[in-house]
């Protein structure tokens, strides 16, 4: 009962002393939540390049591939005169200009060579690679619309997940566990190197309790607040219908989410009675955060990395978390989340000794 | 000239204290100067499969046409391929080491010869919209290049390409020398900011604005104090890029000049950040935490206004969208804004002297304050 009222204490402080710095809240959660704002914005145009196109043909064959052009999510297509074209390409205005050239009619009619011409700004192989293979894309889609099509081989496509996911929907799981490793290491580091930066270490060690109690403290001071800012990343989540679990999978990504907060405010703890400062927390906590948040997939899919890097993947815990997320939210699975579980769950549990350890460690130098 | 030899001394004076200051934090300097290097490692990590899906084609067919369709993948611009059977297939997907399955059906020539319709089986694991969408136009593409090359005279229409420049430009060489920028602002920020709040928790800005110096020399010196930390940092990224990735800029005048200009802009936006805030604890996880956001804002994938219209106003108040621009400029001879080299030059020229101008000015009225 002591110990558990020596807990409250502690996270009571730690908790009102958080309260106290807007300031250092401020600077830890606003650049992940304008992140979230500026992935929304990008995401809306990931994909899709904008282009001139350019019709010297009225024919019919002519205006159906360039209604194919205008309605495929790969462009945002202007319709333009030659020399507005242009200039819209010199301007940055467009990526690429598409010329459906005047004899398109006659010479397809003809079985003779038929160019399709796009002028590309190659100034970097993704968008480059894009717009190479978008307009294959549209001529293959335009020969499957015509009743006498020479191509015989058709697509037979199936999808190992049930429905597609948006990037911006995607990318906002990722940095959910990074908003919430940031915030865990942050707050709960600073917590505890302020101990000994304001030199009330030496009140807290002398007090009758065991070590292992002013970690608790420390430790569930820093859970509480990680997990303030994740309920409202979640709950605005699930007001916009971003993030929004499907019934029973409310509980698979609550309980994701107190484990990777309870694993980061841990490490916090950890770093904070190692280092005692807080410059050496905040340098090293929002890097190994970010080495987290990357090696667990980040921005990418951890699918398309090199395979050197998704082996080093596997042994990263966010990776594991971002995974039982991804299954619980997006595709109402529960697939290998026992897995998941147990790797944050030890995760969790080691990262609790290490702040003990580091306390010990501390009180004997 | 009495009042210039002093400010000088005070410039030198203040430089020498900050860098000292500094390096006896060696483990937090040490920190901040490997950080901008850090940035550039974990972002180059994601472009160095160039966007291409890792695919499986399991081959039931070994005829002429299907080693033509083989061919045609490969040429696509877009897959990372590896041959397998159908069951070493499946065990890839299922332990996500592929995103893809292309399938080549046993009578694949047969019936093309006979001019049959021909299934062709394609397995995708639709994790993200815009990685699935690359997989789904790309096979198309494929299709129409096989056929292009397998039966010219019944597949007319080609697309046929016309690059504004002689040689594609790979995604690393471009986006190392955005990173490159976000280094700069990273470098300068951190260094100059936790060197000026460090004035305000340790209580010696008092000292420092009660002495007999001008506030414009002080942060002179704070900014020159900065600025030879920062360079550490500057020389690490930059020799990376050039002597590791071997992306070798096409000005080097330029691309000295806009270092120095950037790292005086970045240095005072860091002096200004400290003044303000005060305090380490939040100036630390704010420079850090924006590079971030800031990287995504500035076009630092490809030209700003390719992307989102928002996003694209917003980058033209910000000084990282033109500093990417004259860098892509030095580095690879690239206009990627609308406004000019000279333009952007005179951009950034007029945002440095804001900004040493604005935190010269807070820091003489905060003194007062504290």
């Amino acid at each position: 009962m002591e110990h558990w009222t020596a807990i409250w204490v502690i996270v009571r402080k730690d908790i009102g002393v958080w309260l106290r710095q807007p300031t250092a809240v401020a600077a830890t959660i606003l650049p992940a939540l304008v992140f979230l704002l500026v992935l929304y914005f990008s995401a809306r145009a990931v994909g899709r390049n904008p282009v001139a196109l350019v019709s010297e043909d009225s024919g019919p064959h002519a205006q159906q591939l360039a209604a194919i052009l205008e309605r495929s999510d790969a462009f945002d297509v202007r319709r333009l005169a030659p020399a507005a074209a242009d200039q819209a390409l010199r301007e940055l205005d467009v990526a690429a200009v598409i010329t459906i050239p005047a004899s398109f009619d006659s010479a397809y009619e003809a079985h003779q060579a038929d160019p399709v011409t796009i002028r590309v700004n190659n100034l970097n192989l993704d968008f480059t690679n894009d717009l190479r293979r978008s307009l294959p894309a549209a001529i293959t889609q335009f020969y499957a619309a015509q009743s006498n099509s020479p191509i015989h081989v058709a697509i037979q496509e199936t999808d190992l997940r049930q429905r597609d996911v948006g990037l911006l929907q995607f990318d906002l799981v990722p940095d959910l566990v990074l908003l919430l490793t940031i915030a865990g290491i942050i707050n709960a580091g600073l917590a505890t190197a302020r101990e000994w930066e304001d030199a009330t270490i030496k009140e807290l060690l002398l007090a009758p309790v065991p070590r292992a109690v002013l970690i608790a403290g420390k430790l569930m001071a820093g859970w509480l607040t990680t997990l303030l800012i994740g309920a409202v990343v979640l709950t605005l989540g699930a007001l916009t219908g971003y993030l929004r679990p499907a019934g029973p999978y409310w509980v698979s990504t609550l309980l994701t989410v107190l484990l990777i907060a309870l694993a980061s405010a841990g490490l916090g703890v950890a770093i904070g009675a190692a280092t005692r400062r807080f410059q050496r927390v905040t340098a090293l906590g929002i890097n190994l955060a970010l080495y987290l948040f990357f090696l667990s997939g980040g921005i990418s899919v951890a699918a398309f990395l090199p395979g050197w890097v998704q082996a080093i993947a596997h042994f990263i815990p966010t990776f594991y978390g971002v995974h039982a997320l991804q299954m619980s939210i997006f595709y109402s699975s529960a697939d290998q989340l026992g897995r998941d579980m147990a790797v944050l769950g030890v995760t969790a549990a080691v990262t609790l000794a290490l702040g003990v350890l580091s306390l010990r460690r501390g009180t004997l130098a | 000239m009495h009042n210039l030899a002093q400010d000088l001394r005070v410039i030198r004076a203040v430089a020498i204290k900050d860098i000292k200051s500094s390096l006896t934090e060696r483990a937090f300097t040490l920190v901040s100067i490997i950080i901008p290097l850090n940035f550039l490692l974990l972002f180059l990590l994601f472009v160095l499969t160039g966007g291409q899906a890792p695919t499986a084609i399991v081959l039931d067919e070994h005829g002429p046409y299907a080693q033509k369709f083989v061919a045609a993948m490969q040429g696509a611009h877009s897959f990372t391929i590896q041959q397998t059977t159908a069951d070493q297939a499946q065990s890839l997907m299922r332990q996500g080491q592929i995103v893809a399955v292309v399938t080549v059906p046993a009578d694949f020539d047969a019936a093309l010869l006979a001019g049959r319709q021909v299934r062709l089986p394609v397995e995708i694991n639709n994790l993200d919209v815009d990685f699935t969408n690359d997989i789904r136009r790309a096979v198309p593409l494929a299709i129409t290049s096989f056929y292009a090359d397998a039966f010219p005279d019944q597949v007319v229409i080609r697309a046929q390409e016309v690059d504004a420049y002689r040689q594609d430009t790979g995604y690393i060489e471009y986006l190392s020398v955005s990173i490159l920028v976000i280094g700069l602002m990273l470098g300068g920020l951190l260094m100059a900011g936790s060197a000026a709040a460090r004035e305000y928790e340790r209580g010696t800005i008092k000292e420092l604005l009660l002495a007999p110096a001008s506030g414009w020399a002080i942060e002179a010196g704070k900014v020159l104090g900065a600025l030879a930390l920062t360079a550490l940092s500057v020389v690490v990224v930059l020799a990376v890029i050039v002597f590791g990735l071997r992306v070798w800029p096409v000005h080097w005048g330029e691309t000295l000049g806009f270092t120095l200009l950037l790292m005086i802009l970045f240095v005072a936006l860091g002096a200004l950040a400290g003044t303000v805030i005060k305090r380490r604890q939040a100036v630390i996880p704010l420079s850090i935490g924006l590079a971030l956001p800031v990287f995504f804002l500035s076009g630092a994938f490809g030209p700003a206004n390719w992307g989102d219209p928002v996003i694209a106003a917003v980058a033209r108040f910000e000084p990282v969208y033109y500093g990417i621009a004259v860098f892509q400029q030095a580095f690879h001879g690239f206009q990627t804004t609308q406004t000019g080299l000279l333009a952007n030059s005179l951009i950034l020229a007029g945002f440095a002297m804001l900004a040493v101008a604005l935190s010269a000015r807070v820091l003489s009225g905060r003194g007062v304050a504290h």
